[in-house]
C-alpha cells in the first residue's frame, strides 16, 4: 500500500499559511495598481480624445457659419475678442417662378440640398435697373410665409410671400439666386463653473456649441480668441474690413492628468479666410 | 529502496497554486486595457485622417472652383434653365482630385446666370461641395451698326459698309441659319464728319445713324478694352506688319487637335468641318498694326494704334480700332468694326455687319467667360 507522503505525514504549518498569505498580498497589491494605472491611462486617453472632439465640434459648427461671410456687405454686425454676432446663411436657392398678388411671390427651389426656405430673412438678387452687372446687387428681404409648391419644371419648390419685393420684384429675375439667413450670434460664457460656446443660431434660448472650454489664465486670454485681420494681414476693428478671421481656442480636459494635478488643455488654432471677402 | 521525496513521489502533482491562474488573469486584464487603448488612438487617429480629408477635399473642391472658371466653356443647348453640364475634372497632388460643372439658372434676359459646383474629393474618397454663382455679361447691341466711329469717316473708291445682317458663305448652315435684325451701316458721333466719295456706298437700317453716345466707346459693356487686352492670346508688338511671309494660318498639334499656342493661328474661318474652326483668339496689337496679305483670321481684334488693311485680308469678328481704321487696298471685315476714325479710300474695302459672326466670336472667346456674381457669389452645400 502506498503512503501520500506530505496529506499524511505533514500538517500546513503557520509559517507555510503566513508566506502564501504575503505573497497573495504582494500579487493582489501589484495586480490593483497595474488596473488602477491601466483605467487612469484610460480614463486620460478617453478625456484628451473628448477633448480633441470639442474642439473639432468648435471647428465644425463655427468654420461654416464664418466660411460665407462678407463683412463688406455687412454680414458682421459685431465682433470682438470672444463673440461675433453676424448674418448666418441658411440655405441658397434659385427663383423659379415669381408672380405679384397682394404681395410678392417667389418661388423657390433650392441649390444646396432640399431644405425648404424659412420664413425669416432672406437676400434676393437683384438685376437692378440697368442691364449691365455693375448695379448688381443682393436685396435684403422679409420672408413673411412659405408654402411648399412646384416650380414650372415640376420640380419641387417653395413660394415665399416678400412683401419687400413688391415695388422691385420686375427686378429679379427668374433664376436669381436667394440666401436664406438668420441673425446669429456665437459667445463664450460659464455654465456650472466651466466657459462653454453658446450661439443661439438654431433659434429659441441659446445652446453649448463647443464645452468645455479651457479656464482663463491670470492673462485671461487662454480660452477663446477671435483675432479679425483685413486683406493685408493686419488686426482691424473695423467690421467692413474683415477679411480673415484666427481663431486661437483651448478645450479643457476632466480628468487630471496626474495625481492632484490639474486636467488636459488642448489648443486649436484656426484661419477662416471668408470666401465673399473678395482677394 | 523506496524513493520518498517529493519530487519523486509524485504528491507535488495534486498541490494547486495561484501562480498560473493569476498570470494569466493579469494577461488577460493588460490585454484588454491594451486593446481598449489601442481601439481609442485608432478611434482618434480616424478621426483626425477624417478632419484632415475633410480639409483636403475642400480645398479640392476650391481648386475645381478655379479650374472651372478659368477653363469655362458653355456648350450648344445650355439656354434651358436646369440645364447642367461638366466644365471640368482632374486629378490634384496628393491623390485627391476634382470634378466641376455648371447649372443654367436663368433665362438670360439681362445676363445668363449659372451656379457652378465643384466636387472636391480627398485620397480616402471624402468628399467636399464648393459652389459659385456666376453670370455672362451683356454682349448684345455691342455694335449698333457695321462701323461705329468717334470721328470722321471717309468713304471712296468702291468701299462698301453693310449694315444689313450677313452671315458668311462658309458659315451659312453651319453655324447660323436665319439672319437676325438689321443694323445701321455707319453710327457716327457726328455725321456732319461723313464724306463719301466715288463708287463707295453704305447700307444699313439706317445707312447713317448719328448717336452722340461715346461713353465706353472701345468697352464691351461690363468688360473694358484694357480687360479684354489682357486676356489677349496672341500680343503683337507696335508696328507689326502681317503680310504674305509670315506663317499665318490654322496650326495643328501632333494629335490633330488646334495649336492654340502659335501665335500665328487665328482660327480657320473658310473651314466650319476643321479644328481650328472653333478658335477665336483675342489678338491684341500693342500699337499700329497693318495687314498687308490674302490670308485669313477670326477672333477678336483689339488695336492700340491704326489698322492698316488691303491685299484681300479677311477678318471675322470683332475689330476694335483706337486709332484710325485705313484702308490701303482690298479687304473684308465681318461682324463689326469700332475705330476712332475711318478712311476707307482705297481699294475695294468691305464692311459687313454680322450677327452671326459677332456671337460666335464673343462667345468663344474669354471674353464670354462670366464674372462672379456681386458680393456673395461663394457658398457651400453641406
Amino acid at each position: 500500500m502506498t503512503q501520500h507522503p506530505l496529506r499524511d505525514d505533514r500538517g500546513v504549518g503557520l509559517v507555510e499559511t503566513l508566506i502564501a498569505f504575503t505573497l497573495l498580498a504582494v500579487v493582489l497589491t501589484a495586480m490593483v495598481g497595474v488596473l488602477i494605472q491601466q483605467q487612469r491611462f484610460y480614463l486620460i486617453a478617453s478625456d484628451a480624445a473628448n477633448t480633441m472632439g470639442t474642439l473639432r465640434r468648435f471647428e465644425e459648427v463655427v468654420t461654416p457659419e464664418l466660411l460665407p461671410l462678407n463683412p463688406a456687405a455687412g454680414d458682421v454686425v459685431y465682433a470682438d475678442a470672444d463673440s461675433v454676432k453676424a448674418r448666418v446663411f441658411r440655405g441658397v436657392y434659385w427663383v423659379c417662378d415669381k408672380r405679384m398678388l397682394a404681395d410678392a411671390e417667389i418661388t423657390v427651389r433650392s441649390l444646396t440640398g432640399g431644405r425648404a426656405i424659412a420664413a425669416d430673412s432672406a437676400l434676393v438678387y437683384s438685376n437692378g435697373t440697368r442691364a449691365t452687372i455693375a448695379d448688381d446687387h443682393w436685396k435684403r428681404v422679409e420672408v413673411t410665409s412659405v408654402s411648399s409648391d412646384v416650380c414650372p419644371d415640376s420640380s419641387q419648390g417653395w413660394t415665399a410671400v416678400v412683401p419687400s419685393l413688391n415695388a422691385s420684384l420686375a427686378e429679379v429675375p427668374l433664376g436669381a439666386p436667394v440666401r436664406a439667413y438668420q441673425m446669429a450670434s456665437y459667445w463664450l460664457t460659464t455654465q456650472n463653473d466651466s466657459w462653454y460656446m453658446k450661439s443661439d443660431a438654431l433659434g429659441g434660448s441659446p445652446t453649448v456649441v463647443s464645452g468645455p472650454l479651457a479656464p482663463e489664465d491670470s492673462t485671461g486670454s487662454s480660452i477663446l480668441s477671435l483675432r479679425y485681420t483685413d486683406r493685408f494681414g493686419k488686426t482691424t476693428a473695423t467690421l467692413t474690413e474683415i477679411h480673415k478671421i484666427e481663431i486661437d481656442v483651448s478645450a479643457l480636459g476632466m480628468v487630471p492628468t496626474t495625481r492632484g494635478g490639474v486636467p488636459m488643455n488642448k489648443n486649436r488654432a484656426l484661419a477662416v479666410k471668408l470666401r465673399n471677402a473678395g482677394q | 529502496m523506496k524513493n520518498s521525496s517529493p519530487l519523486f513521489c509524485g504528491c507535488l502533482k495534486s498541490q494547486s497554486g495561484f501562480g498560473l491562474p493569476s498570470t494569466i488573469i493579469m494577461i488577460v486584464i493588460f490585454v484588454i486595457v491594451g486593446v481598449a487603448g489601442l481601439a481609442m488612438a485608432r478611434q482618434e487617429l480616424r478621426t483626425q485622417a477624417r478632419a484632415t480629408s475633410r480639409e483636403i477635399a475642400f480645398y479640392a473642391a476650391e481648386a475645381g472652383l478655379a479650374k472651372g472658371f478659368q477653363n469655362w466653356n458653355r456648350p450648344g443647348g445650355v439656354e434651358v434653365v436646369g440645364t447642367s453640364w461638366t466644365i471640368d475634372q482632374g486629378a490634384l497632388p496628393g491623390g485627391s482630385s476634382y470634378r466641376v460643372g455648371a447649372t443654367r439658372l436663368d433665362a438670360g434676359a439681362v445676363h445668363a446666370m449659372f451656379a457652378l459646383r465643384s466636387q472636391g474629393t480627398a485620397a480616402n474618397g471624402q468628399t467636399q461641395v464648393a459652389n459659385l454663382l456666376v453670370a455672362t455679361v451683356p454682349l448684345d447691341g455691342l455694335f449698333k451698326g457695321a462701323l461705329q466711329t468717334k470721328d470722321s469717316v471717309d468713304l471712296a473708291g468702291t468701299a462698301r459698309v453693310n449694315g444689313f445682317d450677313h452671315i458668311p458663305t462658309s458659315w451659312n448652315g453651319a453655324y447660323c441659319s436665319a439672319l437676325d435684325d438689321h443694323k445701321a451701316g455707319i453710327v457716327m458721333a457726328d455725321t456732319s464728319m461723313f464724306e463719301e466719295v466715288g463708287a463707295a456706298t453704305h447700307d444699313g437700317v439706317p445707312p447713317l445713324l448719328e448717336d452722340t453716345d461715346t461713353a465706353g466707346f472701345f468697352d464691351f459693356g461690363d468688360i473694358t478694352f484694357a480687360e479684354l487686352a489682357a486676356q489677349a492670346d496672341v500680343t503683337l508688338p507696335p508696328g507689326q506688319i502681317v503680310d504674305n511671309g509670315t506663317n499665318l494660318g490654322p496650326s495643328l498639334n501632333g494629335d490633330g487637335t488646334c495649336d492654340t499656342s502659335d501665335q500665328w493661328n487665328w482660327g480657320d474661318p473658310l473651314n466650319p468641318s476643321q479644328p481650328c474652326s472653333n478658335w477665336f483668339p483675342i489678338i491684341h496689337a500693342t500699337g499700329d498694326l497693318s495687314l498687308q496679305a490674302n490670308l485669313q483670321g477670326q477672333g477678336l481684334l483689339l488695336v492700340e494704334g491704326d489698322l492698316r488693311a488691303a491685299g484681300g485680308f479677311e477678318f471675322y469678328g470683332p475689330v476694335i480700332v483706337k486709332g484710325s481704321l485705313i484702308a490701303e487696298g482690298g479687304f473684308k471685315f465681318f461682324g463689326g468694326v469700332k475705330a476712332q476714325e475711318t478712311d476707307l479710300g482705297a481699294g475695294n474695302s468691305v464692311l459687313f455687319y454680322s450677327n452671326c459672326v459677332l456671337q460666335r466670336a464673343l462667345s468663344h472667346t474669354s471674353a464670354s467667360r462670366p464674372r462672379v456674381l456681386s458680393e456673395r457669389p461663394w457658398f457651400q452645400a453641406r
